[in-house]
């Protein structure tokens, strides 16, 4: 159960009216740490997606705290493989408050191995898919995440 | 004192010609007014400016290389400059450290004003902030 992690500075600008970090900016922070860990697969295998990309076809997040980032400059963000199918992959990202490991939000999105030529989704190859299942997170280990968190 | 500091970028900063948009310059240059602002633990005045009110007046800045998006953070130099009654100005230098040589990829000066947020009005500058903004004297060498 190891994750990919990356660290990451806020912005002044992440907090709107409500003097708190919007719930949208949450989206970026989790394509950053995406597209960092499809950045890992590339310099690995020299392809990421079959050697085209990846396209996101599903988002969700579970908002478990205000973040304010006078208190928060920085998050880390844990990215799990939880499902892998012949073209996609199904993420599980943890975002936490780098200082105090306090859980911010719990997040899912689902990636397509994509042909941008074709505008079709391809199969991931069999280095890929051995690849992603570095950071595969079971049933088990998710439990025991939970109860961490 | 010339002050620097660091500032990542993020892949959403790109626009679809591969390199950071224009208008993300505007937040890098924010983010690094905050750093500035937060940099001196001893002398609360500018976390009380930021507080209390300090508006964009202008920004220029002066666009000289592409940047596009990398894992290293933007090196930015910043210092103040004209300290007026009613306003001054910020200055920086936003260096990209991503090739074998440091990059200058842009220059920029931002006028500020203090305000009173409750009555709308601009407001002068207390001895106290101006002490602290001159504390970021430049230019840088």
């Amino acid at each position: 159960m190891q994750p990919y992690t990356i660290e990451m500075q806020l912005r002044w600008s992440d907090e709107d009216r409500n003097g708190h970090v919007n719930n949208a900016r949450f989206m970026t922070y989790s394509e950053d740490a995406r597209l960092k860990w499809l950045a890992v697969m590339r310099h690995d295998l020299g392809t990421a997606g079959a050697g085209n990309g990846a396209i996101l076809a599903r988002q969700s997040c579970d908002y478990l705290a205000q973040v304010h980032v006078a208190t928060t400059p920085m998050i880390a963000i844990d990215t799990y493989v939880v499902r892998l199918g012949t073209s996609s992959v199904a993420l599980r990202q943890i975002v936490r408050d780098l200082a105090t490991d306090d859980w911010l939000a719990d997040m899912a999105s689902t990636l397509v191995c994509f042909d941008y030529r074709a505008n079709s989704p391809a199969p991931f190859n069999d280095a890929e898919r051995e690849w992603c299942l570095r950071y595969h997170l079971s049933e088990d280990d998710a439990a025991a995440l939970h109860q961490k968190g | 004192m010339v002050f620097q500091t660091k500032v990542p970028l993020r892949w959403g900063d790109m626009d679809a010609y591969g390199h950071c948009n224009n208008a993300a310059f505007i937040t890098y240059l924010e983010q690094a007014r905050v750093h500035a602002f937060h940099s001196r633990p001893d002398d609360n005045a500018g976390v009380e400016l930021l507080l209390s009110g300090v508006v964009v007046v202008e920004h220029t800045i002066r666009y000289r290389r592409q940047v596009p998006y990398s894992p290293i953070p933007l090196r930015i130099l910043l210092w103040t400059d004209q300290i007026r009654s009613g306003s001054y100005t910020t200055a920086y230098q936003i260096w990209n450290d991503q090739g074998a040589q440091p990059e200058l990829a842009a220059t920029a000066q931002t006028l500020l004003a203090p305000i009173n947020f409750a009555t709308s009005r601009p407001r002068r500058l207390t001895a106290g902030e101006k002490t602290f903004l001159q504390g970021f004297g430049g230019p840088p060498d």
